[in-house]
């Protein structure tokens, strides 16, 4: 069973073990704590919030040298504004990205979403990596991937900061 | 002339079923958006006429981007699913 989010308030212990052995479980567990019933009685109680999770596809890894797109620049502020819709709905910082994977650039370039952008960013999945952000396999489709951080300003500057190439999009045509 | 954006959205997010979203705070005019609707969703870096399939109670704003350009797809906006 997945919960999907119009069914938000479920708040027993059976949704919340079914949560936690779906495959792509959809609520985050704020906490646990311990109920006294009395006579030496307790039960486990959980919390959990009405955030989003996001599906993940277990397993997959990129290689240190896949390159992965971005459209448009890595502005600082539309960077920050883009993680903090992220973190409205999904309670962490995250800035989406597609790995190129199964077509070439060009491909990928001429094709929604990218082709609406005038410039696109590359970076290696290794740069990324290496720079302490974590690069998590997010959806469905098997390109995209979301940076994701903690801390909005120390994660935006973090990629910002990371090697990456912008180059114009051929494709585009306004 | 640009036209204006109606809703403020990284259009590289995708949701896990593949849709772009943004949120209903970054609307321009919160009440336009709903589903069937068509408006521009984006930000300076890339811009599109786009579908809202759907708007989460959390104010997940799900839509599909149309691959034309805005000029080409300008006289979309606004329009709605019969």
């Amino acid at each position: 069973m997945v919960v999907r989010p119009p069914h938000r308030d479920i708040g027993t212990l059976a949704v919340l073990l079914t949560c936690c052995v779906t495959p792509a479980p959809r609520y985050r567990l704020a906490g646990f704590a311990a109920l006294e019933l009395g006579s030496g009685l307790s039960v486990l109680v959980a919390t959990i919030t009405g955030m989003k999770l996001r599906l993940l596809r277990v397993g997959d890894h990129l290689d240190e040298d896949t390159v992965l797109v971005r459209g448009g620049e890595l502005d600082p502020e539309v960077l920050k504004a883009d993680a903090r819709r992220y973190h409205e709905v999904y309670e962490t910082y995250g800035i989406s990205i597609f790995a190129v994977r199964g077509m070439t650039l060009d491909e990928m370039a001429q094709q929604v979403p990218l082709i609406r952008f005038r410039g696109l960013t590359l970076v290696t999945a290794g740069e990324l990596i290496r720079s302490g952000l974590r690069l998590e396999p997010t959806g469905r489709n098997p390109r995209h991937y979301t940076v994701g951080f903690d801390d909005l300003g120390q994660g935006v500057k973090v990629l910002t900061d990371c090697r990456h190439q912008v180059m114009t999009n051929p494709y585009y045509d306004g | 002339m640009e036209p204006e954006i109606d809703l403020v959205a990284d259009l590289n997010s995708e949701d896990d079923d593949g849709l772009g979203w943004s949120s209903l705070s970054d609307a321009r005019d919160a009440a336009q958006v709903r589903p069937g609707v068509m408006l521009v969703a984006g930000n300076r870096f890339g811009k599109a006429v786009v579908r809202v399939m759907a708007v989460d109670e959390d104010g997940q704003v799900h839509f599909t981007v149309l691959p034309g350009t805005l000029e080409k797809n300008r006289h979309l906006v606004g329009r709605a699913l019969a």
